[in-house]
C-alpha cells in the first residue's frame, strides 16, 4: 500500500529522475548543449573523450543528462549507456552537410537496440546560427525521420550558443512523458 | 572516398610516422607537445585545446579529427603527408607580421579562438595581404569602460597599450594631467566574458601577493577582440624583452607565460 501511495505521489508531483542521453556525431555540440541547458552558459569546451553527466532541474522534473563523447571509436561504447534511457536527443550539425549520411547511419543503428525502444527521441538540428545550415524540414528528410514507426519523435532548430530551441525540446519531452505514464 | 586503413596498429604506425615529419612534432597553433588531433582540410597536426577552438569556427572552415579516436581513408593520410604543419603554416602565415605571435601553449581559449578566427576565416596572414605592418599592437588606443575601484561605476577612459603596458587616460590628449592609471600586461591573465562577448577581465598579480583586477567594457564583441589581441601580443613582446627572458618562465596555472 505504501508503494503505491509513494508511486502516485510520484506521480502526482513528478519527482521521479529521467534519464536522457545525449548522442550525435563528433562536434555536433552535445557537451555544448549540455551545459547551456545545466548552467545557462555557453562553456569552452574541448573534444570529449568519455562522457559528462550532469542533472538538469526543468518543470518539477530532475534529468539525468549523460553526453557521451561522438568520435568514430567512441561509438560503439554508446550502447553500454542504453539501459533504462527515457530519452535520447540526437544532435545534429546542421551545417555539416557531408556528414548528414554518417549522421543517419549512427541514428538508425542506434534506434534498432532493443533496450531503447521505448525511449523517445529528439533530434537538434543544432547550430543554426551557421549561414549555411540546413532547415529542420532538410535534416527529417536526410535522416529519413519519416520512416519511424511506433515512436514517439521531434525535431527541433537548436543554437546551442544562443540558448535557441534547447527548452522547447524539453517542453516537448515533458508532455511525451506524461502520455507514456497514462 | 578512398580504402579505410581498418588495423588500429597500422594506423598507429602511420600516425607516428607523420609526426617524425617536419614541425608534425608540435601544435600547428600553439606549439604544445600534444599533436593527437588533425584538421582534415588544413592538413596539420593539432593540440586538444586548439581542437577545441578550431570545431568552433564550423565544418565549413575546419574539419577536426582525433588520429586516436577517428579512422582515416587512405587519401586523407597521403593528403596530411603530403602537407603537415610546416608546409601549412607556411601557406597560412606567409604574410604574418614578424611582430605577432601565436598562441602560448598555456593562452587562454578567447585568445586561441581570435588568432584561428583571423588566420583562417579572415585569412589575414596568407601571402600578398600584409606587406610590411608594424607592430599595429603597440599603437592600439581609443576609448572603453572602466569599472571603479572604490565606486564600482563605469567611467569612460582613454586606453594606450604601450610596450607591455597598458594605460589609461581622460583625454585624447595623452599627458600627465590626463593620465589616471597603468597596468602591466606581463603576468596578466586576460578573459572575455562569454555572456555579453565585450566585457574584459584583467588579473595582474601584485607585489603584496594579492591580485589587482581591472574590469573594461569595450562597445562591441569585435572592439574587445581587437584589444584582447593586442594586450596579448603586447605582453608577449614584453616577455621577450625583460631581463628574466633568459631564465626559465615562471608558471602560473591560469595566468599568462610565454616562450
Amino acid at each position: 500500500m505504501g508503494a503505491v501511495f509513494s508511486k502516485l505521489f510520484a506521480a502526482l508531483i513528478g519527482n521521479r529522475e529521467v534519464r536522457v542521453l545525449i548522442l550525435g556525431l563528433d562536434n555536433a555540440g552535445k557537451t555544448t548543449i549540455l551545459y547551456k541547458l545545466q548552467m545557462g552558459e555557453v562553456v569552452t569546451t574541448v573534444p570529449t573523450i568519455g562522457f559528462n553527466v550532469e542533472t538538469v532541474q526543468y518543470k518539477n522534473l530532475r534529468f539525468q543528462v549523460w553526453d557521451l563523447g561522438g568520435q568514430t571509436s567512441i561509438r560503439p561504447y554508446w550502447r553500454c549507456y542504453y539501459q533504462n534511457t527515457n530519452a535520447v536527443i540526437y544532435v545534429v550539425d546542421s551545417a555539416d552537410h557531408d556528414r548528414m549520411g554518417i549522421s543517419k547511419q549512427e541514428l538508425m543503428a542506434m534506434l534498432e537496440e532493443e533496450e531503447l525502444k521505448d525511449a523517445a527521441l529528439i533530434v537538434f538540428a543544432n547550430k543554426q546560427d551557421l549561414p549555411n545550415a540546413l532547415s529542420c524540414e532538410q535534416i527529417a528528410d536526410r535522416l529519413g525521420l519519416a520512416s519511424l514507426k511506433s515512436r514517439q519523435w521531434a525535431i527541433f532548430k537548436t543554437s546551442a550558443v544562443k540558448g535557441d530551441g534547447l527548452f522547447e525540446g524539453l517542453d516537448w519531452l515533458c508532455a511525451a512523458l506524461r502520455e507514456a505514464k497514462n | 572516398m578512398g580504402t579505410v586503413t581498418t588495423s588500429k596498429g597500422e594506423q598507429f604506425r602511420r600516425w607516428a610516422a607523420v609526426r617524425q615529419r617536419d614541425g608534425n612534432d608540435r601544435c600547428a597553433e600553439c606549439e604544445s607537445r600534444d599533436t593527437s588531433w588533425v584538421v582534415l582540410n588544413y592538413g596539420i597536426l593539432i593540440c586538444a585545446n586548439c581542437a577545441g577552438s578550431h570545431r568552433g569556427l564550423g565544418t565549413h572552415i575546419s574539419k577536426v579529427r582525433s588520429t586516436d579516436l577517428d579512422t582515416f581513408t587512405d587519401d586523407e593520410f597521403e593528403w596530411i603527408e603530403s602537407l603537415g604543419n610546416a608546409k601549412s603554416n607556411g601557406l597560412w602565415e606567409a604574410g604574418l607580421p614578424s611582430s605577432m605571435r601565436r598562441p602560448a601553449a598555456d593562452a587562454p581559449a578567447c585568445i586561441r579562438r581570435i588568432w584561428l578566427k583571423q588566420k583562417y576565416d579572415e585569412q589575414r596572414f596568407t601571402a600578398g595581404t600584409q606587406s610590411s605592418v608594424p607592430p599595429d599592437h603597440e599603437s592600439h588606443r581609443g576609448w572603453m569602460w572602466k569599472q571603479g575601484g572604490v565606486v564600482p561605476t563605469w567611467r569612460k577612459r582613454y586606453f594606450c597599450v604601450d610596450h607591455g603596458r597598458l594605460l589609461w587616460f581622460t583625454s585624447e590628449a595623452v599627458g600627465d594631467s590626463s593620465f589616471r592609471g597603468s597596468m602591466p600586461l606581463l603576468g596578466t591573465s586576460l578573459h572575455l566574458d562569454d555572456a555579453d562577448g565585450r566585457t574584459l577581465t584583467l588579473r595582474a598579480p601584485a607585489e603584496d601577493g594579492r591580485t589587482v583586477s581591472l574590469l573594461l567594457r569595450t562597445v562591441d564583441s569585435e572592439a574587445a577582440e581587437e584589444w584582447l589581441w593586442s594586450l596579448y601580443q603586447s605582453a608577449a613582446a614584453a616577455e621577450c624583452m625583460s631581463p628574466s627572458a633568459a631564465a626559465p618562465p615562471q608558471r602560473r596555472k591560469g595566468f599568462l607565460s610565454f616562450r
